[in-house]
């Protein structure tokens, strides 16, 4: 294989026959050596360039998260301590906001490894560049959703007793089994990337880190519709809905932490400015300046897929609306939910509907018509809100509509017959579920500044300012830039 | 060149599509056994059981008792807070500050049928002889007793409140503010989940639960505790001479708390 | 490994602070003298009370599990039937003392936290029926 950086990849067809493959052994010079944390590679190699922005930024996001974790554990404490009728939860309504964020976390990262996965056993397309990247992000989501389900327990400190007695009738009991395989897998599907001698163990690994994360979303959705007692949940449709969410969302934020992640890397900021398709407002790359542009082969390759899949999870979500609509005992909650329900179906049709599948479609079209990344990563953010606000809906929405204790009759009496609850979260529960997307972040940030996530340009290895080919456009003078390295 | 023999190894997508399918099924068998586990009626009886050394006394024998209740909704009175007063008093749950917050273990609602009838009727834990409770429990906490009671092991509970959504019956619950002082018949503590436990010290007394000892003496003698499976129990008498259903035989968790007077 | 000299550094440095504040704290306990606890209301514990010591937790785990979960009850050897025994009684009661302090006070003593009465009731038999068996 020759011009194994990422220039190669470009040549279309090709990449099945010659195209990159990050994980060679022979080649780990693509990567960053181990051990050179990003706060040292700006001296190191940045080739006697600066970084385009200040280091301290990076700094900055990760002392913000770190706060914001910390509020959350000590929201958490406080809970704990206090007890819960801190919180807007009660009786009728058990899962709050902690849950949506937390559910919404899990799905993300068990989304996000099948991609990066997907990538490692497709290594000649865009998308292996992605693996190392999305393997860490998919854990560092997951790490924040658990965080914020054990911060949201009514006992927390009993915690140790869910490994000492198992059930495997409970989703939860399985969950946690999916849960530690799920951090195994993405420690050994690193450690094959990082170490040659795994080098031929790859492919199995590969494919069960593309497996895991699907059983695991399949699980999740499990907690939801084996519940008999709920109308609105009860569905076998749940299934194919968590996944196809779990793929949406993991390739949504897969994207963006490409996007992002990439700017880390001095290669890119040390090449001279690429005026077209930055983003503006870099999230977690401080000293973004040029980021990947739309023909990126690998941006491309991402968006695609996050097309693919929000149009899926659309389909998916339409399907389990109309049985829900046409099943004459969930009527009452779908109508609820669509229709009457207060908050609710605002936040389904303009939340989900809207801001979650129409308008992130249009932008990814918009992007690949403009051929900018600012469009992909404004697209990539909609497509999780809005996966905030229908988990919000699927989840809270059905306990807040009451329960049809006994069917066929009217039935009245304490505060959670027959009332819708109303829900109020207070700022506890805001806290808890924002610090597991702070906890992901810090993760995802410390791992993306330490570990060598992120291919670069063969030429700044050696520390020459030598054009790099991320993201040039496919011409032959970029083919040639990588030549020198064979 | 070992580059090669990469290259040629990679997949096809035809190849990579048809993979998925292959080991999706497999992976669908995995999820599918604890279900067909479940099925096999391992659910209640293993939370019970739980691999713990002894004999195994949780597996029931049919000699062995099935404790039910029947209540009268034609008996009962909307005025009458008789089973609840005792129920608090017994159990030591105080009146609900928060009612949509705070427990009540047996709480009165009012139903309202087809032909406008009204009924007031006691709701508390059904003790299904299925129990969704127990089967979501991830420890196990929640369990069903060989004789059919329907208990929260406290000691297990991690507070996630898995039960609460899973109940049908909304009659679980977990106390949200500290417990100032537990009645030496029933520890709680806040944070861990509770119900009914049909005076579970009492039946294992030889008593009947307060809540129908008491209805029988203030109330209306609107509940009727006894052996489910004993067919001479009054209760057995009664549910065939005059009938009545669990709440919910839609769901199939073969309640064992029955209702008479509703359709 | 040069790069990874900082991080060693560190990691020394916060096992060496681990090891001196350890030190400080078993200096500072060197005066702490066992509590004295509460006489027993009863006649004889239910096993000797050198083998208690070693086994109470053991046998209350034990208890804990036949009863709740295999429902079979021993009402003499219940937590109630403990704290009926070993619970000071209101009227000999210090302000602030917990009715177990029996058990508290050891466990204090030796560092080692007690959950039981964070659900269990404390308060003797006795007492509750001064209080007419509701509980304030």
């Amino acid at each position: 294989m020759r011009g194994g950086a990422l220039g190669s990849v470009q040549s279309g067809v090709q990449d099945d026959q010659r195209g990159l493959n990050m994980a060679q052994p022979t080649r780990p010079t693509h990567y960053q050596p181990l051990g050179s944390p990003i706060w040292q590679q700006t001296r190191q190699w940045a080739g006697g360039q600066a970084p385009a922005a200040p280091l301290w930024l990076f700094w900055l996001s990760a002392g913000l998260a770190a706060l914001a974790a910390l509020a959350g554990a000590a929201a958490a404490l406080h809970l704990a301590l206090s007890g819960h009728h801190l919180s807007g939860m009660g009786t009728q309504l058990v899962w709050g906001i902690p849950h949506v964020f937390a559910l919404t976390l899990i799905l993300a990262g068990a989304g996000a490894l099948v991609v990066a996965a997907s990538g490692q056993l497709t290594a000649t397309t865009p998308l292996a560049a992605t693996t190392r990247l999305g393997s860490i992000v998919a854990s560092a989501l997951l790490i924040g959703g658990l965080a914020v389900l054990v911060f949201d327990l009514g006992r927390p400190d009993q915690l140790p007793v869910t490994f000492q007695h198992f059930n495997p009738a409970s989703s939860f009991a399985r969950n946690i089994f999916f849960y530690l395989g799920f951090f195994a897998i993405v420690g050994l599907l690193l450690w094959s990337l990082l170490d040659p001698a795994l080098a031929r163990y790859r492919r199995l690994i590969g494919w069960l880190a593309l497996i895991w994360p699907l059983l695991l979303a399949t699980n999740v959705g499990s907690i939801f519709a084996l519940l008999a007692a709920h109308e609105g949940f009860r569905s076998g449709l749940l299934f194919p809905l968590f996944v196809s969410a779990a793929l949406a969302y993991g390739s949504a934020v897969l994207l963006l932490g490409w996007l992002a992640a990439n700017g880390l890397t001095p290669a890119v900021t040390a090449r001279g400015a690429n005026a077209r398709g930055t983003i503006s407002s870099p999230v977690m790359a401080p000293h973004v300046a040029t980021p990947p542009t739309a023909t990126h082969p690998t941006t491309k390759r991402l968006s695609r897929l996050l097309a693919l899949f929000l149009a899926a999870h659309a389909a998916v979500l339409l399907v389990h609306l109309l049985s829900l609509l046409y099943s004459p005992a969930a009527r009452d909650v779908a109508r609820f939910l669509l229709i009457d329900g207060g908050i609710y179906p605002v936040l389904f049709w303009f939340g989900m509907v809207a801001v979650g599948v129409i308008l992130p479609s249009l932008l990814l079209l918009a992007g690949v018509i403009r051929q900018r990344t600012s469009h992909f990563a404004v697209a990539a953010g909609l497509v999780l809100l809005g996966g905030l606000a229908h988990l919000f809906v699927m989840v809270v929405g059905v306990q807040a509509h009451p329960v049809a204790l006994i069917p066929g009759y009217e039935v009245t009496g304490a505060a959670f017959d027959g009332e819708v609850f109303s829900y109020q979260p207070t700022l506890w529960e805001w806290l808890i579920g924002l610090s597991g997307v702070a906890i992901a972040w810090l993760t995802a940030l410390v791992a993306v500044g330490v570990l060598p996530l992120t291919p670069r340009p063969a030429a700044a290895t050696r520390g020459s300012s030598a054009p790099d080919t991320l993201d040039t456009p496919d011409t032959p003078a970029s083919q040639s830039a990588t030549d020198p390295v064979d | 060149m070992s580059e090669d023999a990469s290259a040629t190894r990679t997949l096809s997508r035809r190849r990579f599509l048809g993979r998925c399918l292959g080991a999706g099924t497999a992976a669908a068998g995995l999820l599918l056994a604890p279900g067909v586990w479940l099925l096999h009626g391992g659910g209640a009886a293993a939370a019970a059981a739980d691999g713990e050394p002894g004999p195994d006394r949780t597996r029931s024998s049919p000699r062995s008792p099935r404790w039910g209740l029947l209540i009268d909704t034609q008996r009962c009175s909307a005025e009458c807070s008789a089973c609840i007063d005792a129920c608090q008093e017994e159990n030591g749950w105080p009146e609900p500050e928060h009612p949509q917050q705070d427990p009540q273990w047996i709480r009165k609602v009012t139903v309202r049928g087809p032909g406008d009838s009204e009924r007031s009727l006691p709701m508390l834990c059904q003790h299904c002889q299925n129990p969704p409770c127990a089967s979501v429990c991830p420890t196990r906490a929640t369990f069903r007793r060989a004789d059919g009671i329907v208990l929260v092991d406290k000691h297990r509970c991690i507070g996630c409140r898995y039960c609460m959504i899973a109940c049908p019956f909304q009659v679980r619950f977990m106390p949200q503010r500290p417990v100032a002082e537990a009645s030496p018949n029933h520890p709680r503590g806040k944070g861990a989940a509770e119900g009914c436990t049909l005076c579970v010290h009492r039946v294992d007394r030889g008593q009947q639960p307060a809540c129908v000892e008491r209805c029988a003496a203030d109330g209306h003698g609107a509940l009727l505790f006894g052996d489910l499976n004993d067919p001479g129990s009054a209760l057995s008498e009664a549910l065939r001479d005059y009938g009545g259903a669990p709440l919910r035989s839609d769901l199939g968790l073969a309640a064992r708390v029955h209702y008479r007077g509703l359709s | 490994m040069k790069r990874f000299e900082g991080w060693l550094w560190g990691g020394g440095a916060a096992v060496a602070l681990f090891a001196v504040i350890g030190f400080i704290a078993l200096l500072g306990d060197r005066g702490a003298a066992p509590p004295v606890l509460p006489e027993p209301q009863g006649e004889a514990c239910l096993l000797e009370a050198e083998q208690m010591r070693r086994e109470h937790a053991d046998w209350l785990s034990d208890r804990m599990h036949t009863a709740v979960r295999l429902g079979e009850r021993d009402p003499a050897r219940s937590l109630q039937a403990c704290v009926d025994c070993h619970a000071v009684p209101a009227a000999q009661r210090a302000p602030e003392q917990p009715p177990m302090a029996f058990c508290r006070d050891c466990h204090t003593y030796t560092g080692v936290s007690i959950g039981c009465f964070q659900c269990h009731n404390e308060r003797p038999k006795g007492d509750l029926a001064e209080l007419g068996g509701v509980l304030p």
